[in-house]
């Protein structure tokens, strides 16, 4: 129910926008939560340069004439900066006209935005949004009715590190506890594994368990204003118990059972999302041990049950 | 158990021993099954109340098992009173600002050679040792605690700040 009809202005108005797929292929969706307070939409995939198509429907209730000063759809991609609305921008917006000011005639009206550039991942976190969507907005005098219809973009790009190398280390809090850890690489794709060991090196204090957690931390802001938001995406317990020097424990932990997105740095050089291993020890006490690394997710074409060849075909479509 | 799949994104299995080489430092038979290196055992206990009169007061046993080489003694037994946990205590908090120093059980002004209330400090009085000796940066960083919990010629002159 409207505002505008709460004050019995006008009737309640339906608009739908619906986006019809390209001829080529069948277009993947992803079932995704954009927005909390709204139950899972599902998303579908559009590719950069990728033509975004499709219909808008306009109706009015009962039948009623709906007059407006002006029907417009929109292709845009956006960043929300939700704790600083400053540092918002809408970094696309691709504009057209589907009707002209007057009375909405026609039930259906068609749209294409061609060549669309998609250069940027969608994300949907805790301080920071990207979105790509189709806005519909019907200029009216009392007040614009506005429609939105999100899309998904992902990118596939390799990571930029060329020579894979893996993560070895020691650490510790001297004379009481040393450690050296290893995982077997510093950069993951996000159907991977995480392979990896600790070593016990010197143990003089009582350990309970140690669990290997996965971090996200957004970054928002120009330093020395930066604003960080983290979360533990996963937490996952490595050992149960006491160890003592020379002790060897396993890590095998698989990445595809999380909520993860590839590390994103300087989005639209407006924020950034990494990714830590927070490798956490606790003792009998309960005070905490922890390090913590970065490490750098990626996305395969394979993750998302797509070919190999994507990567080609987005350099065709130009 | 290696895969034989083409497709790149299934995760090939990798035995342990094929990270980083063979392990140089193998587990001893001593480090596997003898004591380990983490072995403190404090106990506060034998409550026992000298002098007479306003002079009357409480002081308790400290034992302490360790071979953790911030203590110089394997085995050490001391007496404390109340007070001198109170005046150790205030040193902790002096000494380090990044510890968080555990309460010491409340001040009592009745009855406080009752054998019940005897219990309950001796109690609070041990559990706040276990914490605190078994703190990593107050086993290193503290001057204090090892002397006020093994030095049976313990002064706190020699500490005072």
């Amino acid at each position: 129910m409207s505002v505008a009809s709460l004050f019995g202005f006008s009737a309640p108005v339906d608009i739908k926008i619906q986006l019809t797929d390209t001829e080529q292929v069948q277009r993947k969706t992803f079932n995704l939560i954009v927005d909390k307070s709204q139950p899972v939409q599902k998303l579908p995939l559009y590719f950069d340069r990728e033509p975004v198509r499709g219909k808008v429907s306009i109706k009015a209730s009962q039948g009623k004439r709906l007059e407006h000063n002006g029907i417009r759809v929109e292709c845009v991609g956006s960043i929300v900066i939700f704790n600083d609305s400053s540092q918002s921008k809408e970094f696309l917006c691709l504009s057209q006209e589907l009707a002209s000011p007057g009375e909405v005639l026609k039930p259906n009206m068609e749209f294409e935005f061609r060549n669309v550039e998609k250069q940027y991942e969608c994300y949907y976190g805790i301080n920071v949004q990207l979105r790509y969507f189709v806005r519909v907005i019907v200029a009216r005098r009392m007040g614009n009715l506005v429609k939105e219809s999100d899309i998904l973009v992902r990118s596939y790009d390799p990571p930029k590190e060329v020579i894979p190398h893996s993560i070895k280390m020691e650490v510790g809090i001297e004379d009481c506890l040393h450690i050296e850890f290893e995982y077997n690489k510093s950069t993951y794709h996000l159907k991977d594994v995480i392979v990896g060991k600790i070593f016990f090196l010197l143990v003089r204090i009582k350990i309970k368990y140690m669990e290997l957690c996965i971090v996200r931390r957004e970054t928002t802001g120009f330093a020395p204003n930066t604003y960080n938001e983290s979360e533990t995406v996963s937490k996952f317990e490595i050992m149960d118990g006491a160890p003592v020097r020379g002790e060897i424990i396993p890590i095998r932990l698989f990445l595809g059972g999380y909520d993860l997105t590839p590390t994103f740095r300087d989005v639209n050089k407006r924020f950034s999302v990494r990714y830590y291993l927070n490798l956490v020890l606790y003792d009998e006490e309960n005070r905490r041990y922890y390090k913590q690394q970065e490490i750098f997710l990626y996305r395969l074409p394979e993750d998302d049950g797509l070919p190999k060849e994507i990567q080609e075909r987005e350099r065709d479509a130009d | 158990m290696s895969s034989t799949s083409e497709t790149s994104s299934q995760p090939r299995f990798q035995a342990f021993e094929t990270m980083a080489g063979p392990i140089t430092r193998e587990q001893t038979v001593e480090e596997r099954y003898g004591i380990p290196e983490n072995f403190l055992e404090i106990e506060v206990k034998n409550p026992q109340t000298h002098g007479f009169g306003r002079k009357m007061y409480t002081d308790y046993e400290i034992v302490c098992k360790t071979n953790i080489p911030a203590f110089k003694l394997k085995q050490s037994s001391v007496r404390r009173r109340y007070s001198d946990f109170e005046w150790f205590r205030d040193v902790l908090e002096h000494e380090s600002t990044r510890v968080n120093i555990p309460p010491l059980p409340g001040k009592v002004f009745t009855n406080r050679f009752a054998d019940e209330v005897i219990e309950q400090r001796r109690e609070g009085l041990e559990r706040f040792l276990q914490i605190v000796a078994g703190h990593p940066l107050l086993q290193t960083g503290s001057k204090v605690l090892a002397a006020f919990i093994q030095d049976p010629n313990f002064s706190r002159d020699t500490y005072n700040y």
